[in-house]
């Protein structure tokens, strides 16, 4: 079946790696890592709405550690807030910086060095973050992300900063 | 779907998971429940 999807999928199917943590028991850690081809780009409401469609969207214990993308657009600043404004769409994430980061004395946050990059008018090719709600057992992670999508006034989706790279010049 | 392939029913997803209109290039899901299929 795997097969047979892939096939029909413009998603470079090489680029998928999936690991898991050595052991036996059931509930053990892992990452899934993929990427669109070129020119394509990965849908994160198709994702959730075909996720939900499996035996993911409920009466299960797995979940979902967080969802990391790295996404390609415009960083602009609003009122004090960065905001990603993603090419070609109109999805923004509010970009922000890691609660829990504790980054060592002399060194800044990759939020930190963002905000610094854009105020001396450096160019952002790109963004990498974790997308806000993406994490705790799949079902629930899955409503509270449907309840989102059907707001009738959304707001931007935090996204915390965990890397970025600038346009070379 | 028995519960040792839901992480392959995860692949299967992601692969489905994309559209021509929008500027995501790649992603990592960190997940727990991970079992080898």
């Amino acid at each position: 079946m795997r097969d047979t999807i892939a096939r029909q999928s413009d998603v470079d199917k090489n680029s998928i790696k999936y690991d898991v943590a050595p052991g036996t028991e059931r509930y053990r850690h892992g990452t899934i890592a993929f990427a669109a081809t070129k020119g394509k780009s990965i849908d994160l409401e198709k994702l959730q709405k075909s996720l939900k469609a499996t035996r993911l969207g409920k009466g299960t214990r797995s979940g979902v550690n967080y969802l990391e993308i790295t996404a390609e657009g415009d960083v602009a600043v609003v009122k004090k807030d960065m905001i990603l404004k993603v090419s070609g769409t109109n999805q923004e994430y509010k970009l922000v910086d890691d609660p829990k980061a504790k980054p060592k004395e002399g060194t800044n946050t990759p939020y930190q060095r963002l905000r610094a990059a854009l105020d001396k008018g450096v160019t952002i090719a790109n963004v990498t973050g974790r997308v806000q709600a993406w994490n705790g057992v799949w079902p629930k992670v899955l409503r509270e992300l449907e309840k989102e999508n059907e707001a009738k006034e959304p707001t931007p989706r935090l996204l915390v900063v965990t890397e970025f790279e600038t346009v070379s010049k | 779907m028995s519960r040792n392939t839901w992480s392959a029913a995860l692949v299967l997803t992601l692969l489905a998971a994309t559209s021509a209109d929008a500027q995501v290039t790649k992603g990592v899901l960190g997940i727990k429940g991970a079992e080898m299929s």
